[in-house]
């Protein structure tokens, strides 16, 4: 099967009940996996918390995990079932519905079952059926991340129209990296709106007061769950890698004229300036700490690319422009 | 809190407990800044400048430590400098929009200073010259060598005055966009690939900070070029 034993970690263990005597006293079920798939069959809730780790719910026609009804405990869930013994009738799923499945571990023998929170190994031999939860790569499901982004600024009577739109397009295009990169942006780019203001910040600072726009994404950042932070992280560290990709193309692409290696560019800027802005957010939840390595080694690639781009050609636009102003030492930011 | 301390906690508050790191360091960096010499910066638009420069980097922070972040007084000066005259130039290119300052002369009144030692950078300078570039050279296929060692001739020539960019094209047939292109490409190419050698030297050399960024320093004027 290809599963270092190594990679096993805690097993459940469930002995087959005696034949004859559980058939006549209703402990064992006499059902087909057509019947248990389909649902008409009266089936009990299992409980086997290997397999509810892993967000796979089962029941079971059997007292024992027999014959058993697998399916992902949310809706949108993965799960995949495999059987490694070619036994007929030993699993049945339904053509074209993958998150459920009918198995019947007696026969199966070996199965894998994979889910979106990890997998699970069964076993069956003569004596009864064993559950493994397999350790090592295990990808997490994604957390939604909502961010009240525009309110914050409707609340501090924000009049950047630019920012606004900004925001909302993060807000409308949706999902966890959007959501949270909105977030950010508010953080990063609210901005006092003339002079006289940016004196109020700062005297407030100096006060040791509250700046509302400033303070409420990071509050917000810092009262995320544990799974929100790590899906956050995990899509940075996802993003960083697909910049230094893109980086790639546009150092093997930029000439000294126009062309599309320009918008290429511009989208690493804006990108690697989201994760500035992420990184600040996360350094409030104390978690920005796995994203130093990727930034540095993408920030170094970039500052490379950037002194290797024709002068002259290189695209500016309000976000860039913008970016100067709040990071001037940065190499994804331009002057007019 | 020192100067480098300041610099990574200053912050806006938030209503906890790191309110009291952030605003101290707020006006840290505020008093020094307050005497701050930067030339060209007018009095008049001082106060407004080194307010607007500070809300930008407080809100922006707590910048926490970074690598490549400023790690000395002077760099972090160094930071605020680059900062302030950012603002100055924005501030007179809007200014110019009803008058007729040259805002290009404005903006040129301060080089940006190196933070460093004229010898620091002259070693810099050497270990490029002697140790990256035939290093890097001799790490690779013999037809990747010469396009390497000709591009870097090429280059010298341009950072010293000898040539123009035009003029090395024209040595590569009829300067037309297409041999622009690719005289540039190979250009770039030759420039990423000492890029990534100097990097490599940086680690495996475990060069400090300050030599490490010189070496850069110094590599990335090699790179500066016109490519019209």
């Amino acid at each position: 099967m290809g599963i270092s034993v190594d990679s096993l970690g805690p097993s459940e263990a469930y002995p087959w009940p005696d034949l004859p005597a559980g058939e006549a006293t209703g402990v064992v079920a006499r059902v087909t996996l057509a019947a248990v798939l389909s649902g008409k069959t009266p089936m009990n809730p299992a409980t086997i918390p290997a397999l509810e780790q892993i967000g796979v719910r089962v029941e079971s026609a059997d007292r024992a995990p027999w014959n058993v009804r697998l399916s992902a405990s949310r809706p949108d869930d993965l799960l995949a079932v495999r059987v490694m013994s070619s036994t007929e009738g030993a699993w049945l799923a339904q053509s074209g519905k993958q998150d459920h499945a009918a198995v019947d571990l007696r026969k199966a023998g070996v199965v894998l079952i994979s889910a979106s929170r990890g997998e699970v190994m069964v076993a069956a031999d003569a004596d009864g059926v064993t559950f493994w939860t397999i350790s090592g790569v295990t990808v997490e499901p994604a957390a939604s991340v909502e961010a009240p982004a525009l309110r914050w600024l409707s609340e501090c009577g924000s009049a950047d129209e630019w920012l606004r739109s900004e925001v909302s397009q993060l807000l409308q295009r949706g999902g966890a990296w959007a959501n949270f990169v909105a977030a950010a942006i508010v953080a990063r780019y609210s901005a006092p709106a003339n002079t006289e203001i940016a004196t109020q910040w700062l005297e407030a600072t100096l006060a040791c007061r509250e700046v509302t726009v400033l303070a409420a994404p990071r509050r917000w950042a810092r009262q995320l769950q544990p799974v929100q932070v790590r899906t956050v992280q995990e899509l940075a560290c996802a993003e960083a890698t697909r910049l230094a990709l893109v980086l790639d193309d546009v150092s093997e692409t930029a000439v000294p004229e126009e062309g599309p290696w320009q918008s290429a560019w511009l989208d690493v800027c804006h990108g690697r300036d989201d994760l500035e802005g992420v990184c600040a957010l996360l350094r409030e939840a104390s978690a920005a700490g796995m994203l130093q390595k990727p930034l540095s080694r993408l920030d170094t690639t970039g500052q490379m690319v950037r002194r290797v781009l024709p002068s002259g050609f290189v695209p500016v636009d309000e976000r860039t422009r913008r970016a100067r102003n709040l990071s001037p030492d940065s190499w994804w930011s331009t002057a007019e | 809190m020192t100067l480098v301390e300041a610099f990574q906690r200053c912050g806006p508050c938030i209503g906890t407990t790191d309110d009291t790191f952030r605003s101290e360091a707020t006006v840290i960096l505020y008093e020094e800044l307050l005497h701050f010499q930067v030339t060209g910066l007018s009095d008049a638009v001082r106060m407004d400048a080194v307010h607007t420069v500070l809300v930008r980097f407080m809100s922006t922070g707590p910048r926490g430590t970074n690598e490549g972040d400023p790690d000395s007084e002077e760099r972090v000066k160094a930071y605020f400098r680059i900062a302030l005259r950012n603002f100055d130039r924005d501030r007179a290119r809007a200014a110019r929009r009803f008058t007729t300052d040259d805002v290009e002369t404005l903006a040129r009144t301060e080089a940006p200073k190196e933070p460093f030692e004229s010898e620091t950078i002259s070693n810099a300078r050497l270990t490029l010259s002697v140790t990256c570039i035939p290093g890097c050279a001799a790490s690779l296929r013999s037809d990747a060598k010469v396009n390497f060692e000709r591009a870097i001739a090429e280059r010298q020539e341009m950072s010293n005055g000898g040539t123009t960019f035009v003029s090395i094209v024209e040595r590569h047939g009829a300067n037309t966009q297409q041999t622009r292109n690719a005289v540039y490409q190979q250009h770039s190419r030759t420039l990423r690939r000492l890029g990534d050698y100097v990097e490599q030297y940086i680690a495996a050399e475990r060069l400090d900070l300050t030599h490490a960024e010189a070496l850069r320093i110094v590599y990335g004027k090699f790179c500066e070029g016109e490519f019209q």
